[in-house]
């Protein structure tokens, strides 16, 4: 009896073998009903994001029937892995996601397709993701460092926004005083330290000094020698008094909850987290400003890259002409508008109307509309090269934990680290 | 006198000790019933209502039955593969233990799972392109069979070597050959063994993340954990819909459990007698 | 002179399907350590052994051994005490035995991901109020919180290795002990330890081998911080591979691990073989 179950059982799994390997197997290509499949990798964003994206799928699969659009999503982490192991083995997709900060290693291998001449390029006014003069990604909008912060605390401990550093830590001693948490960082997660500091150095190195990472890199700017490094450490670390206690135990999303439930004032980080803390809390009141980064407040603008997160089409794709008809369709006025609307983020396309129905993303429109901005050229990257940016990390994060007093340790640090990794 | 305090003791422990592991598991289910915003305010606090949606949008959002599906085909079909090929394999070094080649192999199996995945990736990923077994189940299903074998292979060695050779002479003196003694006599007794290998690789199978990122990138043919990732963004997550999903997921590994552990009480009897 | 013929057979299928999944792969991948390929480029060139050189030269590295060691060292210890404490408990009968088996294997259907989150709330709120402050969030006291965490998820499989180990003892080796007088502790000592052999070889190996090999919920949990504090070996290999475009080095880094990895295995496997009782 038993025997027979279990000979069941293994004829059953073989066939299921069987089966599946036939239906799934060998799908590339021109499919039998004369459809082109394009395979369109991405990583998963927001939820807003990817409900914006597929109903614009939706609409390209249905005015051009002869495309179908194959999606998949990842996340972050395993997209980048993912698509390396695919370009190390010639099995790119058709058309895929690309960020500022991998362009030139992927340019420069040759693996995207140049699109200077193509129609997509049209749709911009110059502030498309370039390598080399040429057009390789096609991006849709871009991401500004702010503060974000709770009206409600702003009302009760009367305090407005703040355009001067003095002005800032005014505003965080009142909060403090009315009994909330000035500021909520989650530490946690390893790339909320980074944005963090971006929002320091990125208004007051990089506006001035677009080269300011890439020297640090070449070991042209040493840490200890720079006034600039120094004073963005000392704001940093003097930002910490103002932090809730255990930074590295507490996660984005906790730090998030702090603001949503008005036990936290602000977060430093990018404009992301309005969205983000907007979903968790029923009728939080969020706004969004600029981190003082000095006394003179003609400083404190929204310093803001030409290119975020691109499309980008493969080189050694065989379906260029479906491609590049499907990126022209996800980077047209329209929707860009619709991406605006949506309150996704601040739109680069071209004749695209900044406004959008978001409260805090509304307040740095508005600082762009008023001239209150610095757009840098869309070859401008925020980020240093990863393992740079983890030695960066990862030097900081002692400077935190060791209570953000020892500036001189750190620049010594950060020169150590930085002369390893350069090879000197 | 002494044993009774003793056994009042250890169940006293045990107990406690399973309040505590059960603890972060009722957080878990009660996270899958919570709106983002009750979650924001309270974790431990209950729903005011049971948010059932929360199920039904990450079973269409994570196409959980079709991964279902695939899950329990790629479990299935490997764990077969696994104690096949592993009782087989285990049989033969646990009865050949005084000879070298045998016991070089049992190194080489316990070698090979040392091997970081990381560094496996970019030639599997080729290698399954080339013979056409990228996105498809019998690839990843050879793979996580491959990679869940060595273990299950030596803990077949361990316990073959506890079987007294006497019962199989016994056997082959009857005339039965090799293979029959091995299916008739050595296979029944290794039951408990094979039970808990089936438990043990049907987990691994299950919750296997690694083989299945290169193998499998369709949508059609992804597994449970595959799709646990559409519910984390760059910046935002959503727990209460990830934790739906995995409640959901979680419903056949506990059946499963429960049907094997019989088996295992089971096969207590059925060792007892034949040693 | 016993019959010996026919083993091999039995040995083939195992041969080539870990050809197939394991050796091939492995051997057409080892190559890279001793090249400077970035990862990505189609184009590299062989450098001989420099990448072993920096090995030697890299500080981060022995953080991430230290770091490694202490967690392997840590979680092995406690999870194989713990479970074999748990499965002779289990082992006698009782009302609600069932369940508590369930309890303990449950977690382990539950991803690395969510885990972390689970635990991350845990730590925040309850763990800080006996420390001070989060042990996920110190330097000090992160390995013990991933241990915790990892003995929550991962206590189940050495709890099913153990009692199928206790099954597998034949009842009537302790009654007839019983009649010689011994029960308790010395039936304990003269025959669960010695016939738990291969349970024990199986469950350190393995608890050991995993440890080192350490990823999933160190990376959910905190992706090797702070600064570097729960950086292990395998997260600094994957950082090289695919992220700091020295795919040559971390697959160098990978290779001399592995070799070490594979020497304690080896090692461990023979000594706990050597201790069993063979019938």
């Amino acid at each position: 009896m038993k025997k027979k179950i279990v000979s069941t059982l293994v004829i059953t799994a073989l066939t299921a073998v069987m089966a599946a390997g036939c239906g799934s197997g060998g799908s590339d290509g021109e499919s039998e009903d004369g459809k082109t499949t394009l395979s369109f990798m991405n990583h998963t964003g927001e939820d807003r994001t990817i409900t914006y994206e597929d109903e614009l799928i939706a609409a390209f699969e249905e005015e051009n029937p002869d495309i179908k659009i194959e999606v998949q999503r990842m996340s972050m982490d395993d997209y980048t892995q993912t698509i390396q192991t695919k370009f190390a083995s010639d099995d790119a997709p058709d058309v895929f996601v690309i960020e500022q900060s991998n362009l030139e290693k992927y340019a420069k291998n040759g693996y995207l397709m140049d699109l200077t001449d193509t129609a997509i390029a049209n749709h911009y006014d110059g502030n498309m993701l370039a390598y080399d003069g040429k057009m390789y990604g096609a991006p849709l909008g871009v991401n500004a460092y702010v503060v974000t912060y709770n009206k409600q605390i702003f009302k009760e401990a009367e305090v407005e926004i703040p355009t001067t550093l003095d002005e800032f830590y005014e505003v965080c001693k009142k909060i403090d005083k009315a009994g909330y948490t000035p500021l909520a960082a989650g530490y946690q997660d390893s790339w909320v330290l980074m944005a963090d500091t971006q929002a320091e150095y990125v208004t007051s190195i990089m506006k001035n000094d677009l080269d300011a990472l890439k020297k640090c890199e070449s070991r042209e700017t040493k840490f200890a020698d720079s006034k600039e490094w120094k004073e963005v450490f000392e704001r940093f670390g003097e930002r910490l008094g103002y932090t809730q206690d255990d930074p590295f135990g507490t996660d984005w999303n906790t730090a998030c909850t702090m603001l949503a439930n008005a036990e936290a004032a602000m977060v430093v980080s990018g404009d992301w987290t309005a969205n983000n803390v907007a979903d968790m809390g029923e009728n939080v009141e969020l706004g969004a400003f600029v981190l003082p980064v000095s006394n003179n407040a003609d400083d404190t603008v929204v310093v803001y890259p030409g290119a975020g997160q691109s499309y980008a089409i493969s080189a050694n794709s065989e379906k260029q002409e479906a491609a590049k008809k499907f990126v022209e369709f996800l980077t047209t006025t329209d929707a860009g508008d619709k991406y605006v609307e949506q309150g996704i983020g601040i739109c680069v396309i071209k004749d695209v109307e900044a406004g959008g129905t978001d409260a805090a993303l509304a307040d740095i429109v508005n600082m762009i509309n008023e001239g209150k901005a610095a757009a840098l050229p869309a070859d401008a990257d925020f980020n240093f090269t990863e393992e740079y940016r983890d030695a960066f990390q990862n030097a900081v994060s002692t400077f935190v934990i060791d209570g953000g007093k020892d500036v001189d340790s750190l620049l010594k640090e950060l020169d150590t680290e930085f002369d390893r990794i350069a090879g000197q | 006198m002494k044993r009774k305090s003793t056994v009042v003791v250890g169940r006293t422990f045990l107990i406690a000790l399973s309040i505590i592991y059960l603890f972060p598991f009722l957080i878990s289910i009660l996270l899958a019933f919570k709106s983002k915003q009750e979650t924001a305010k309270d974790v431990l606090a209950l729903p005011e209502t049971l948010h059932w949606e929360n199920f039904s949008d990450a079973i269409v959002k994570a196409n959980i039955f079709n991964s279902m599906k695939n899950s329990i085909i790629v479990t299935v079909a490997s764990v077969l593969i696994v104690l096949i090929v592993a009782s087989m394999a285990g049989y033969a070094i646990g009865r050949q233990y005084h000879k070298k080649g045998y016991r070089f192999y049992e190194s080489i199996l316990s070698a090979s799972m040392m091997i970081p995945f990381q560094t496996l990736m970019i030639p599997i990923y080729r290698m399954f392109r080339e013979i056409g077994l990228l996105n498809t189940l019998p690839g990843v299903i050879i793979l996580i069979a491959g990679i869940n074998m060595p273990f299950a292979i030596m803990m077949y060695i361990g316990f073959v070597r506890t079987i007294p050779i006497e019962l199989e002479e016994a056997a082959m003196l009857e005339g039965c050959g090799r293979f029959q003694t091995f299916t008739k006599v050595i296979f029944p007794i290794l039951k408990p063994t094979t039970v808990t290998i089936a438990v043990l690789d049907a987990l691994w199978a299950w919750n296997d993340f690694n083989a299945s990122l290169i193998i499998l990138q369709k949508n059609e043919v992804k597994t449970i954990p595959m799709q646990q990732y559409v519910f984390f963004g760059e910046h935002s997550a959503d727990y209460n819909m990830a934790f739906a999903a995995a409640v959901i997921s979680m419903i056949p590994v506990v059946v499963f459990f429960v049907i094997m552990q019989k088996h295992i009480e089971e096969g207590m009897t059925a060792g007892a007698v034949k040693g | 002179m016993k019959k010996t013929k026919g083993f091999f057979w039995f040995l083939l299928p195992s041969i080539l399907l870990l050809a197939f999944a394991v050796a091939i792969p492995f051997f057409s991948g080892l190559n890279i350590a001793f090249t400077d390929w970035d990862g990505i480029s189609k184009e590299y060139s062989y450098i001989g052994l420099q990448n072993f050189v920096q090995i030697f030269k890299d500080k981060n590295i022995l953080t991430s051994i230290k770091v490694t060691l202490l967690f392997a060292i840590g979680y092995t210890l406690l999870n194989n005490i713990l479970s074999l404490l748990i499965a002779i408990l289990l082992k006698q009968k009782f009302k609600g035995n069932g369940i508590i088996k369930t309890i303990f294997f449950v977690p382990m259907a539950l991803s690395a991901v969510l885990a972390a989150f689970v635990w991350g709330f845990i730590d925040r709120n309850i763990f800080s109020e006996f420390f001070g402050s989060s042990m996920l969030g110190s330097p000090k006291t992160v390995i013990m919180g991933i241990i915790i965490i990892s003995l929550w998820c991962g206590i189940g499989s050495n709890i099913m290795v153990y009692l199928a180990g206790l099954t597998n003892i034949p009842g009537d080796y302790y009654e007839a002990a019983a009649i010689d007088g011994a029960t308790g502790w010395a039936a304990f000592k003269n025959i669960t330890l010695p016939l738990l052999g291969p349970s024990f070889t199986m469950c350190i190996t393995l608890t050991l081998t995993s440890a080192l090999r350490e990823f999933g919920v160190t990376m959910s949990a905190t992706s090797g911080g702070p600064a570097r504090s729960s950086e292990m070996i395998s997260i600094f290999i994957y950082k090289n591979l695919f992220s700091y475009q020295k795919a040559g080095y971390g697959q160098a880094v990978a290779l001399l691990f592995m070799i070490i990895l594979m020497a304690l295995g080896i090692g461990l496997t023979r000594f706990f073989r050597s201790k069993e009782v063979e019938m």
